[in-house]
């Protein structure tokens, strides 16, 4: 009787690792697919501060972020393809680090007013989250901001958080990019992509031909 | 005799101070800029446009940077450059008294702190105001530029470019920049 004793304990014990390890894919996949259709921090700031200052709530359409391990297989996936108009844009995929990006339906454009207070209110609100505002543009349609983050230019990546409304749509968006492979694929390859692809720029203007008089 | 308050609470407490003491005095650093001008918030119109743009530091050497390989002598003109802020407010009757009040005062508030007015422009029958204030540093640089502008059209343009700026490098700027009134303008001696 008593040597049946020791195997209970032993039985309990190994149940909660066995239930973690079946667990653990699966709390995983569940992170995962909530970190990808979820906005990062800056980005859901930003439509915090701009869903506080519309009189209507904003629905999501499309929510999408994705981080440096996504991108990684994005990258690795397409380097398995050949394709000349990809070789030429992979330098600018590789230097994003993540990004996330948010199509809400706001309703109808508030006045004028309510977006120049949304403008300062979310300028404010970023602004106590160490983001500076590099762009704001009112106009009769549509609200455009640009952030950026500048103490991260020395070095590091460039953070940028861009918002823009226009009509009813609101359209939300958070990278962070390697500038020092932005900056040499703009000063390699986009010149070359922009005398390929848009020929037009380059070419001198013809003058027309005299006329002969009648 | 102990002290009310744990040592950790009042190390935390001056480190705090502190911190908060060496920010503010970077931040007021960084807005004390010679040759850096707070224009003040503005006020939309109802109607029209409204712009705000504020390129710091930062953006601009990571476009100087961008610019070397296709032009050196533009990313050494934007090199030195410390920060580009510019307005453009659309003026209707809601709006105008005060952004023509704010222009007035930004213009005294200059020559008050030693800006030299370099362009005076009063075009007739309504047309364009146009005003450039330099910040001299010597005879040939300057710490700042503002250009302050009330179109005829019914449009406010605020313009202020911070850096250690050539005399010879401004028409430059006024071309890249696309500042009409900057292309001729020639610096008079600074005053000792």
């Amino acid at each position: 009787m008593t040597s049946n004793l020791p195997a209970a304990p032993r039985r309990r014990l190994r149940w909660p690792w066995v239930l973690a390890l079946l667990l653990s894919p699966v709390v995983l996949l569940a992170v995962s697919v909530i970190n990808v259709l979820t906005p990062d921090r800056p980005a859901a700031t930003l439509r915090r501060s701009l869903a506080s200052a519309s009189p209507t709530t904003l629905d999501t359409r499309i929510q999408l972020s994705v981080g440096p391990l996504l991108l990684g297989a994005t990258r690795f996936g397409l380097s398995l393809i050949h394709n000349p108009e990809l070789d030429r844009i992979r330098p600018v995929l590789g230097a994003v680090r993540h990004a996330s990006i948010g199509v809400y339906a706001a309703g109808p454009a508030s006045d004028r007013t309510a977006s120049a207070v949304s403008l300062e209110a979310t300028r404010a609100a970023m602004v106590a989250r160490g983001w500076q505002r590099l762009v704001g543009v009112i106009d009769d349609r549509s609200t455009v901001m640009i952030f950026t983050r500048e103490s991260r230019f020395a070095d590091g990546p460039i953070d940028l958080c861009l918002a823009v409304r226009d009509g009813g749509d609101l359209v939300v968006v958070s990278t962070s990019i390697d500038g020092d492979r932005l900056a040499d694929w703009v000063a390699h390859d986009l010149p070359h992509l922009v005398r390929s692809e848009l020929p037009w720029i380059t070419r001198k203007p013809v003058s027309a031909p005299p006329t002969r008089g009648t | 005799m102990t002290s009310s308050l744990p040592r950790a609470l009042r190390a935390s407490f001056i480190a705090a101070t502190f911190s908060v003491a060496l920010t503010a005095s970077a931040l007021a650093g960084q807005t004390q800029e010679p040759g850096y001008v707070d224009f003040g918030p503005m006020k939309p119109a109802a109607k029209g446009e409204f712009v705000e743009v504020n390129i710091p530091t930062g953006l601009l050497r990571f476009a100087s940077r961008l610019a070397k390989s296709q032009d050196p002598a533009a990313a050494e003109l934007i090199a030195n450059l410390r920060r580009v802020r510019v307005n453009v407010v659309t003026l209707d009757d809601e709006n105008r008294a005060e952004t023509v009040a704010r222009m007035e005062t930004v213009r005294r508030k200059l020559e008050s702190e030693g800006w030299m007015q370099v362009v005076s422009v009063r075009e007739k029958d309504g047309g364009d105001n146009v005003n450039i204030h330099v910040k001299q540093q010597s005879d040939d640089s300057i710490d700042g530029l503002v250009v302050t502008v009330l179109q005829g059209k019914g449009e406010a343009v605020f313009v202020n470019i911070v850096g250690n700026i050539n005399a010879d490098r401004i028409g430059e700027l006024a071309q890249r920049f696309d500042i009409e009134p900057l292309r001729k303008l020639k610096l008079p001696p600074a005053k000792s």
